[in-house]
């Protein structure tokens, strides 16, 4: 990504394009607001993974949603459990 | 070091056989970065960023095309996260060296299983047990090359639970081997047919990568600018995939499925050898 200021293709796995952060949702909490008041080339890519990151995290959420309002008790509960796995290692591992 | 055009042909390449095949790609992708001098743990963390992306590439039109066993996922999900999270925790703790044999062994298994299984007769009625019937594990999709609608009932998912504690421990130890491990168990004890057993690993992968993942974000192995190249090849090679899986014939998808698997045992074999 130093293409963009020195032409060079090659990726130097370099510290400032490193994540360090607690967890997954401290990283989202960070990151969000220091992008928005100072956009950089790291933020903007922070972002762009950040929102993959939580696509599996919405396929759950939605799919909670959609088997309590299908009424599907049991499918609810297998749902909520693993969304209850998935949050709390994002959380806590 | 690998240049940025490389990062994303490879990434394309691994988003595109890994969405057909269900192995989410880290076993084309981590061997590649390590060729290129790549620390493995480093291109582990980047990988699972990856595998998040061929997930998701492919879900939706995986979900929309009636081949992903949404049921089947999210009860196996259960295990295969908590082994996730075993085994990213467990990995600082013990060597991996017997895993890689432990692995490479039952994967060499299932190989020969996978191949002795012979397709079930068309009408052939499953006896479901009565888990497989209470958690209603069963599915029909429209098959495009044999213009057919096919439908299909799992059974032994109580079998299967520890299969998928296993797949998972692959993908939170080893970072690789997960989804492997996840179609052999789909395949040889749940009954799915090649096609679902692909898509529902597809729709598995990203949230076992998800549970396994926060370790990373810590441990400043994560590199961005690595990480992000992949995440756009694999996605753009996943949806590729994706629209070609459909109008494959489930022999077809069970041979590359076959052809990686020994990929995958060499590079465990390998990699297991090497840590010795």
């Amino acid at each position: 990504m130093n293409y963009a200021q020195t032409g060079s293709q090659t990726l130097e796995l370099t510290s400032q394009w490193s994540v360090t952060s607690n967890n997954f949702f401290s990283f989202v909490a960070s990151g969000l607001p220091s992008f928005i008041s100072s956009p950089s080339p790291f933020g903007l890519v922070a972002l762009g993974v950040i929102l993959l990151m939580l696509t599996p995290y919405v396929r759950v959420l939605v799919s909670v949603v959609y088997f309590a309002k299908t009424d599907d008790v049991r499918y609810l509960g297998i749902t909520l459990v693993v969304l209850a796995i998935i949050t709390l290692s994002l959380l806590y591992l | 070091m690998i240049g940025l055009i490389e990062v994303l042909l490879l990434a394309v390449f691994a988003g595109f056989v890994g969405s057909l095949t269900g192995l989410g790609g880290a076993a084309i992708i981590t061997p590649v970065l390590v060729y290129f001098d790549i620390p493995i743990k480093v291109a582990i963390a980047a990988s699972m960023v990856a595998i998040i992306a061929t997930s998701s590439g492919s879900a939706s039109s995986y979900v929309k095309e009636r081949l992903s066993n949404v049921r089947a996922a999210f009860f196996l999900e259960i295990f295969t996260a908590i082994g996730a999270i075993t085994g990213a925790i467990v990995t600082g703790l013990i060597s991996p060296t017997p895993l890689y044999f432990f692995f490479a062994g039952t994967l060499i298994t299932s190989l020969v299983a996978i191949r002795l299984r012979k397709p079930k007769a068309p009408g052939a009625e499953v006896h479901q047990d009565r888990l497989a019937s209470w958690l209603r594990l069963e599915g029909s999709y429209y098959d495009k090359p044999t213009k057919k609608e096919v439908t299909y009932k799992l059974n032994r998912p109580a079998e299967a639970a520890p299969g998928m504690f296993v797949a998972g421990l692959a993908a939170g130890m080893l970072g690789i081997g997960g989804g492997a491990f996840k179609v052999s168990v789909h395949e040889t004890i749940l009954g799915m047919p090649s096609k679902v057993s692909t898509a529902t690993s597809n729709f598995i992968i990203g949230m076992t990568a998800l549970a396994g993942a926060s370790v990373y974000f810590s441990s400043g192995l994560l590199y961005l600018d690595l990480a992000a190249p992949l995440a756009i090849g694999t996605t753009l090679g996943a949806m590729a995939g994706a629209r070609v899986l459909p109008n494959l014939k489930d022999e077809r998808v069970r041979s590359l499925f076959l052809l990686v698997l020994v990929v995958v045992i060499i590079e465990m074999l390998y990699k297991g050898v090497a840590s010795l």
